[in-house]
């Protein structure tokens, strides 16, 4: 598309540029509506500097994609600038090491991260670097997550990283990692960005003399594409090709028919039928069959549902290329240009049932080898198809593959469709009760509590009905789970209890373990220590020797007890070890769980960047698998840390961002560490009375969670307010009552402090 | 009278962006100097321009505006 008169948008991306030049690197996002040339502004900056600066353009595709993909697309284009391209090969063959498909675990995700740190910096050494990223609101969690990562370090490399997007639907729930990623850059005072606008008339005039070459053009003709288009100049340029094929305009002549005769299309859809109008019947066949595969489509399959010759068909799809309705993605994938033509056309199309099915039977037979990658096509075909036993196996597989890389919301829709299958088949029972465990567990992940109990509450009375104990053993322990997180630890214990019975009747160790686990937890929360440290010994032991993954989350429990003890090297020992297990069994819920309390024992132990450091990393896991928690979480705890390095303004932006997080999920325990980490700012910001308002607050959640560490905490916290407020008895009072309690519990770090501040007051 | 404001902003901007809503006016608050807990009248009209220009990148032009102006008419009433 032609580049027109965005000559303010211009310079501000050449100002960018010049920093960066000088060592100044950013990320600069360009947001405007679909069509109204982000791309041109970023693609006429890199010609400008081509032969100064390396510059690297990507695209993300519509379709799902795998992790870092627009940072890989492009590798050709990075190696003709690197002087070794070893890590970045490492990093590749890694993530395609596995027969079913891309892994993305932990490690890979540290490792992609550092190495795309030194590319940046090895490549920024020899030339300036344009990398602009198009569509970036497609952008899956993990390239985000890269993304807002390298756009810290690139702050003193000569890099310039543009990214553009639509920025009016970003409302849709599947944009929400996006949303996200750009609170997390304004949280973080990087959110840079240009809003391109829609065109003025006079631009619009301008556009339209260029493209049909004349010097002047009826006003009226301006004034109704003008109203039309409202200055996308997407929608003129394609209203401008259709007028040339209706022959109503003509490139060097301007207008050739009556004004009147010239009906000006209303919309994207109003053109793409116009344009189908006037296609061959052949290629509208195309059209037809690809609609009922999507909005983008396998071109084997469909070239073996046309009875068209090699030639003709590549004919036709040559001339859908050329008209500008279709593009090819990659070798074997095809797109609609817009999902409206896509639409449009599959409304038009009759026995779509048998369509899907073909379509369905199709893809199982030209792509058994990737099968994998087509589970969720295939759901959709048989669904479609009302094909229902294979509909919902194809879902389950398409939802564990999901569960897989942490892509929670696609699990999600995977597992509801194999259960709305199911239940239409009302066969199998017993598969309908596992798809409701696992969504129960992705529930769980997504901090939806009321959704997981509700999915292993349905598990358990199909189990109970059929007399299946396993599965009913199972659903004991995530109930007891999910009312853990839930902070109703009696609950919670007497679902694991209930497990621990039937568990240790049928000899299901692996079980046993994970119930032994979950009352170790309980005991842990309610400040039972040497009881928590029986049980979760009992699990490690178990875990250990039957190899169950559970392992590594039992070690962290067991660091938790005692960085609780006080001991602190202790803990750190136990949660290293657990980082190294949860990563080897890609358990990410858990493995954010141990960055983010190895960031606590250094905050305990007042090393302020070293906690810094692994909150972030608690961050970055959480982000690429959607745990809320542990997102707001890492937020509130870096909050402490930067109020300690006496960051205050940036410690409250921090609790800012996690509060609404932990709200929304109703994190109570998390809820009590954003209000106590708010008080303590405020303490130090001398605004007493606010600190006083946190301070409570924080009490009141951690009474609900029964959260006996922290409540401890919070009151001392409490007294040091009373002591800034000058009132010493009453501090005094509260840190007898608070060193009675510490003592009960052995908490050696909390006698330390309260020890101290009974000192300060005499 | 002015946590009262603030309460109103949020559930504007909740409205459109969801729980990110209130971050959203926090951030913008603390830029600008305002107590987030506490907008007062005449922080509105500030605190609408810089809600406005940072709703373009997370809502496009037509959100951009449609909150600039409710919260200018927040202002006109003389909350």
């Amino acid at each position: 598309m032609k580049l027109i008169d965005r000559k303010k948008e211009m310079e501000s991306l050449e100002n960018y540029f010049a920093n960066a030049k000088d060592g100044g690197g950013r990320l600069v996002l360009l947001s405007g509506e679909v069509g109204v040339g982000k791309a041109a502004i970023a693609f006429e900056l890199m010609k400008r500097h081509e032969k100064e600066a390396a510059c690297i353009e990507t695209s993300i595709k519509r379709t799902k994609t795998i992790p870092y993909a627009p940072f890989l697309d492009r590798m050709e284009r990075w190696k003709t600038y690197v002087k070794t391209t070893a890590l970045l090969e490492g990093v590749r063959a890694e993530m395609f090491s596995t027969a079913s498909g891309p892994k993305f675990n932990a490690g890979t995700q540290e490792r992609t991260f550092s190495t795309f740190d030194q590319l940046f910096k090895e490549v920024s050494e020899e030339k300036p670097v344009i990398f602009f990223i198009d569509r970036l609101h497609f952008a899956d969690a993990g390239t985000l997550a890269l993304l807002s990562h390298v756009a810290e370090t690139i702050k003193t490399l000569r890099v310039l990283i543009i990214g553009a997007f639509t920025s009016d639907i970003l409302d849709s729930e599947k944009f929400s990692d996006f949303r996200e990623f750009l609170t997390d850059l304004m949280m973080k005072d990087m959110l840079t960005s240009i809003h391109v606008d829609n065109l003025s008339e006079e631009d619009v005039e301008e556009f339209i003399k260029e493209f049909l070459n004349v010097r002047s053009i009826d006003n009226a003709f301006i004034d109704e594409i003008y109203r039309a288009s409202n200055g996308n100049p997407l929608f003129m340029e394609y209203t401008m090709d259709l007028f040339v094929r209706e022959r109503v305009v003509k490139r060097g002549e301007g207008i050739v028919v009556p004004l009147n005769e010239i009906k000006v299309p209303s919309s994207f859809e109003d053109i793409i039928t116009r344009v189908l109008n006037m296609l061959p019947e052949d290629a509208v066949t195309i059209l037809k069959y690809a609609s009922v595969q999507g909005t983008s489509f396998l071109i084997d399959v469909l070239r073996e549902q046309t009875n068209m010759t090699e030639e003709e068909f590549r004919q036709n799809i040559s001339i859908l290329e050329r008209e500008g309705i279709i593009y090819p993605i990659d070798e074997e994938r095809y797109s609609f240009i817009h999902s409206h033509a896509q639409e449009t056309i599959y409304k038009s199309c009759t026995k779509v049932r048998e369509l899907h099915k073909e379509v369905a039977d199709l893809i199982a037979q030209l792509h058994e080898k990737d099968i994998e990658t087509h589970y969720l096509e295939l759901a959709d075909h048989y669904f479609k198809a009302k094909e229902w036993k294979t509909a919902a196996k194809y879902a389950t597989l398409a939802g564990n593959e999901n569960l897989r890389i942490y892509s929670l919301e696609d699990a999600i829709f995977a597992y509801n469709m194999a259960l709305t299958a199911y239940k239409t088949e009302n066969e199998d029972p017993r598969g309908r009760g596992k798809v409701l465990l696992m969504l129960g567990k992705i529930y769980l992940l997504a901090s939806r509590w009321k959704e997981a109990y509700e999915s292993v509450q349905e598990a358990m009375e199909i189990f109970e009905k059929e007399g299946d104990r396993g599965g009913l053993i199972e659903s004991y322990n995530l109930l007891g789970d999910i009312e853990r997180e839930r902070s109703d630890l009696n609950e919670a214990g007497k679902w694991y209890q209930k497990a621990m019975e039937l568990a240790k009747e049928e000899g299901d160790r692996r079980e046993i373990a994970r119930a032994a686990r979950g009352l170790g937890y309980i005991d842990w929360r309610q400040g039972n220590y040497e009881s928590a440290l029986k049980m979760l010994a009992k699990a490690e032991n178990i875990s250990k020797e039957v190899k169950d993954p559970i392992y590594g989350i039992v070690l962290v429990d067991t660091g938790n007890v005692h960085s609780a003890l006080g001991d602190l090297e202790l803990a750190r020992d136990y949660y290293t070890r657990a980082v190294e297990e949860l990563q080897k069994s890609e358990n990410l819920w858990d493995l954010a769980r141990a960055y983010n309390n190895l960031g606590d024992s250094y905050l305990q132990s007042k090393e302020w960047d070293m906690a810094l450091e692994f909150f972030e990393k608690c961050s970055n896991v959480s982000k690429k698998a959607g745990l809320n928690n542990y997102l707001g979480w890492s937020l509130f705890n870096s909050a402490e840390a930067l109020n300690a390095k006496g960051d205050l303004e940036a410690a409250l932006t921090y609790l800012d961002r996690a509060l609404p997080i932990l709200e929304k999920i109703k994190d109570i325990n998390g809820l009590s560490g954003v209000h106590r980490d708010y008080g303590l700012v405020y303490l130090k910001k001398g605004e007493l009375k606010k600190a006083e308002r946190s301070l409570i607050e924080a009490m009141r959640y951690a009474e609900e969670a029964e959260g006996v560490d922290i409540l401890l905490d919070i009151k001392t916290d409490i007294a040091e307010l009373h002591i800034e407020k000058d009132e010493v008895e009453r501090a005094k009072e509260l840190l007898e009552r608070a060193l009675t309690e510490a003592k009960k519990l052995n908490a050696e770090k909390k006698i330390e402090r309260i020890e101290k501040l009974l000192k300060k007051v005499g | 009278m002015s946590g009262e404001l603030t309460k109103k902003i949020q559930d504007i901007m909740t409205a459109e962006m969801g729980q990110i809503g209130v971050f959203i006016v926090s951030k913008q608050c603390r830029d600008l100097g305002i107590d987030p807990e506490n907008i007062a009248p005449e922080d509105l009209n500030d605190l609408a321009k810089a809600l406005g220009k940072v709703m373009l990148t997370f809502g496009g032009s037509e959100k951009a505006k449609k909150i600039e102006q409710q919260i200018k008419k927040l202002a006109r009433a003389g909350l």
